[in-house]
């Protein structure tokens, strides 16, 4: 058992981390890339072009996954499967570190040979982590992946497409992730509060994730399935929040119920729908009580993030979801 | 009744070359040595044929180049005939004798597909010729066909499938039989001449008749043989490589025959490529060649000119007893050699023979009524075979090839071989003696080649071998290095099925334009301790180091980034690439304040979005002389619903692109 190094994340799954010698399924919210992206060209014409395109935040969780229980496998091999062919790899070799020939591509051409690789790099025994983007696969070949896992200890992050969020899984875990954008600065003028879009260093990004059921589970999801988790680009890693990210930005009074209802997080026609969301910023902006962080306290978070500590323990000045 | 089969591979410094890179066939090719005096001078060479030259000319391939000349001569030449283009886009590549004389023998072990005795020419007292300094360079191969022709179905059937089979390889080469290797030499490097002299009298006809090229005259007797009738008629055999022949000189580097691969459709210079001097008839046929055919000192050739002797005839008339009074001993022991007085031994290459085994059934066999497992067994076997001597010695196969042979059409004409093996190529990452691991990759391929309909036998041949490492096996095995071996066999398996290109391990390479900035190397799996990676050269940098436009933070957490000294070791940031890159960037409708400023709405699918954050500019320049410039500013925006998009600003005319999406 592999802790995942997001504590959050931890929390959800059942086995309190990354089991070795299973798979895990995640389903990425934002898909065709936002539509900004069409279909590729070259391929969209054959049975076997890949329609979906998951640009939410799930890939690079599952990369940095990847190269915690590699590390932690002393060795293992990272195997990427990657039928579209748009995988960068300079994204994720960084973060490996002095393990970077531990990375390996196959890029196969159609489904089939899809289905195969991961079949094949599943059961090798040196081989800690495969990474890939199945679209439709059957039963039985997800029934056959899980069992070479178990015999080699491998384990599968395999980010699908949300249409089979409803269907029976052999995998251990089924996690929906959905990015947030940070939070806006606001800034205090004659007219009031305005909101200032300003360039900051995006090296964190938050990521919301659930945990998502089978057939059985109605559309509700329910609060203690959810979590935020802050990914740090630059390793890979956990990140924490830096100045400006203080406590009253993501206090209890911006989380409380009224947020988290039903409302912000159905899964209507149109996925997660962000009024809820929008609401609780209007909520946290308008809020006459809410404070800046004063100057010491800017000063300390910035020191710590500038020493390059580890976060400080859960629950002080994250978020935490847990309605306590 | 000694015969000898001499295979003349002219200039093959550079055919080895072509064969290696046959994108060299395109651009004139110098082959060069530097001189102890620091000058290069030209020891081979080839220009590509003229576009516009008429097919039926004789190409004149030396343009005014000789073999000695300096480099800059020979350039000059060629700016003279072909223009300063041609110079520019000419290739130079350093002379390397021994990788030459060893491709040499290689072909050499391969032509003992013909006789059991094939070996490479050496030069006379063992060494030195004048003509090139430094030694002597082969080019041709001796092969020893007395009693082995009758295999093929006579001697001139044999040249001819000497010919076909190198030309399928992609070697140009002339063959001549005759009594002596001596003798045999002399015909081949003037198969032209012989058969000139053959054919006088005889029209040469387009279409290709008995022998190739002699038409309705008179067999010759340079050209003996049966003369075959319809002998075009017969679908001429595909070529299994793809090309025809396509070496220096030859008419199969365009052509329609030669796209699809087949024997090339000019007449005339297939007839010159091959000759078979009767037994007994070497000296009256080969009289009116030049006297350099006999293989003498340039000395000795300067003297035999003043004297006013030209031809082999007339050497061959000169008094025996005074030659070796005037002459020294090069030119008596050539006479000698010419008549088969004396012996030319041949030193076949040494046996470096890599194993191979083949099984072949009485009658062809129907693929399609053979179980694959069958055949699978049939293939197992005759690895293990091969693997045997292999593995008893501390080897391991590294490339493998199976051929599924087809049977021999005897009632055809012509039809030496009706069409040629399916040739499976199994290539390995590491050297490997495990037969079930070799099987599985073939069988791999074999699933997915086009099978012939019916075979005549299965031949394994190692290709190339190397050294395993010896592993003792723990009673508590770690399974470390083990895991690495089936890491490699997995990589084996995956470039089997997918393809060699579809496997590999990203390398980042110091580039500042993004699509360059990796690059695809092949899956090496490295020994325990961790692999190299990769130092690239300096590259240019990019604007992350400049402070324009980047906040305090990241200013920071740049220059923690590049503690290492500044440009020896160029890496982009992590968080500053994308997971997924658009193969071509995506034109995209952005809104910014300034010109050079940050966006600040966004227009995807006909909907506007906002920025809410932008983290950049990061401006990326390639160098100008490396040509189109790539001028770019770099963004990295989150947009309101959280996702990250990788845009950037042409920057010669402001358009905006997205190239990337952190996924």
């Amino acid at each position: 058992m592999v802790p995942t190094g997001f504590a959050a994340l931890d929390r959800l799954l059942p086995a309190g981390g990354v089991r070795r010698g299973g798979l895990i399924e995640w389903i990425d919210l934002i898909e065709r890339g936002g539509e900004a992206v069409a279909p590729p060209a070259g391929r969209s014409g054959s049975a076997d072009g890949s329609r979906c395109l998951p640009a939410g935040g799930a890939t690079a969780l599952a990369c940095a996954i990847a190269c915690r229980i590699a590390e932690r496998s002393d060795g293992g091999a990272i195997i990427v499967v990657d039928r579209r062919g748009w995988f960068h790899p300079p994204a994720v070799l960084p973060w490996l570190g002095d393990r970077e020939s531990s990375l390996y591509v196959a890029r196969p051409a159609r489904e089939a040979d899809e289905v195969w690789a991961i079949d094949q790099a599943l059961r090798c025994p040196g081989v800690a982590a495969v990474i890939g983007w199945p679209e439709r696969v059957h039963s039985t070949a997800l029934r056959r992946w899980q069992l070479a896992a178990r015999t080699t200890g491998a384990v599968g992050l395999l980010v699908r497409p949300s249409y089979t969020r409803r269907d029976p899984t052999w995998a251990e875990a089924r996690v929906a992730v959905k990015p947030v954008a940070l939070p806006l600065p606001v800034a205090e003028s004659a007219t009031g509060r305005v909101a200032v879009a300003r360039q900051t260093d995006l090296a964190i990004r938050r990521l919301r994730l659930a945990l998502v059921g089978g057939p059985w589970c109605g559309d509700e999801t329910v609060a203690e399935q959810q979590a935020d988790l802050l990914l740090d680009m630059r390793w890979g890693k956990e990140g924490w929040g830096k100045e400006g990210w203080g406590k009253e930005g993501w206090g209890k009074e911006g989380w409380g119920k009224e947020g988290w209802g039903k409302e912000g997080w159905s899964w209507g026609r149109e996925g997660w729908s962000q009024d809820a969301g929008r609401q609780a910023w209007r909520m946290v902006g308008a809020a006459p009580e809410s404070r800046q962080p004063d100057a010491a306290e800017r000063q300390r978070a910035h020191e710590r993030s500038r020493a390059g500590e580890d976060p400080p323990e859960h629950g002080k000045e994250r978020v935490s979801c847990r309605a306590s | 009744m000694p015969r000898f089969m001499t295979i003349w591979l002219p200039r093959w410094p550079v055919q080895r070359r072509f064969v290696e890179q046959p994108q060299w066939r395109a651009a004139p090719l110098f082959v060069c040595r530097q001189r102890h005096t620091g000058v290069m001078t030209v020891v081979s060479w080839w220009l590509p044929p003229l576009p516009d030259a008429p097919r039926g000319a004789a190409r004149d391939q030396s343009g005014g180049i000789v073999a000695g000349m300096a480099l800059a001569e020979a350039m000059e030449v060629l700016a003279r005939s072909r223009g300063v283009q041609a110079c520019r886009s000419a290739v130079i590549d350093p002379d390397d004798p021994v990788a030459d004389r060893e491709a040499l023998a290689g072909l050499a072990r391969w032509c003992r597909r013909f006789a059991p005795v094939a070996a490479v020419e050496y030069g006379a007292d063992g060494g030195r010729e004048p003509a090139r300094s430094q030694g002597f360079q082969p080019e041709c191969i001796h092969v020893d066909v007395g009693g082995t022709a009758g295999f093929f179905g006579g001697e001139e059937r044999l040249a001819r499938l000497a010919v076909w089979t190198l030309s399928g390889r992609g070697f140009h080469a002339r063959t001549a039989i005759a009594d002596t290797p001596a003798a045999a030499w002399a015909a081949a490097h003037h198969t032209n001449r012989l058969a000139e002299i053959g054919c006088r009298g005889a029209a040469v006809s387009g279409s290709r008749r008995g022998g190739g090229g002699t038409a309705e005259g008179t067999p010759t007797a340079a050209h003996h043989g049966d003369r075959r009738p319809a002998d075009s008629a017969v679908a001429r055999p595909v070529d299994q490589e793809g090309n025809g022949d396509g070496g220096p000189g030859s008419p199969g580097a365009r052509g329609v025959s030669s796209s699809r691969g087949s024997w090339p459709a000019r007449p005339d210079s297939s007839s010159r490529r091959f000759a078979v001097v009767p037994a007994g008839e070497a000296a009256a046929l080969l009289a009116p060649l030049p006297a350099s055919a006999l293989r003498l000192d340039e000395s000795d050739l300067e003297r035999l000119a003043e004297l006013g002797i030209d031809t082999l005839g007339g050497v061959l008339r000169l008094p025996r007893k005074e030659l070796a009074a005037r002459f020294g001993t090069t030119l008596p022991r050539r006479l000698a050699e010419f008549s088969g007085a004396r012996a030319e031994p041949l030193a076949p290459p040494e046996a470096d023979a890599l194993p191979q085994a083949r099984h072949a059934w009485e009658a062809p066999v129907l693929l399609r009524d053979m179980p694959r497992d069958i055949l699978e067994r049939i293939v197992e076997r005759l690895v293990a075979d091969c693997v045997a001597p292999l593995a008893a010695a501390g080897h391991g196969i590294t490339a493998l090839q199976v051929r599924l042979e087809r049977p021999r059409w005897n009632g055809g004409a012509d039809a030496a071989m009706a069409e040629g093996p399916t040739v499976i190529d199994v290539g390995l990452y590491r050297p490997s003696a495990a037969v079930a691991h070799l099987t599985d990759l073939v069988s791999l391929r074999m699933a997915r080649a086009p099978l012939p309909r019916e075979i005549d036998a299965v031949a394994v041949e190692v290709l190339a071998a190397g050294r395993t490492t010896a592993r003792q096996r723990l009673l508590f095995d770690g399974a470390a290095e083990a895991s690495q071996a089936q890491v490699g066999m997995l990589l084996d398996r995956l470039s089997g099925r997918l393809g060699r290109r579809a496997v590999f391990a990203p390398r980042i390479v110091a580039d500042a334009q993004p699509e360059h900035g990796w690059m695809a190397a092949p899956p090496l799996v490295p020994a325990r301790g961790g692999g190299a990676s990769d130092r690239g050269p300096r590259a240019a940098r990019t604007a992350g180091e400049r402070p324009h436009g980047m906040a305090t933070g990241s200013r920071r957490a740049a220059r923690r980034e590049h503690r290492s000294a500044p440009g020896v070791d160029w890496k982009p940031a992590a968080q500053r690439r994308p997971t997924w890159l658009v193969p071509r960037p995506r034109r995209l409708e952005v809104v910014s304040v300034v010109p050079d400023g940050p966006p600040v709405r966004l227009r995807r699918q006909g909907r506007w979005e906002r920025v809410l954050h932008a983290q950049g500019a990061e401006r990326i320049e390639t160098a100008w002389w490396r040509g189109a410039c790539v001028r770019r500013d770099y963004w990295i925006v989150e947009v309101e619903s959280g996702e990250r998009l990788w845009i950037f600003r042409r920057l010669p005319d402001g358009a905006w692109f997205l190239h990337g999406l952190f996924a």
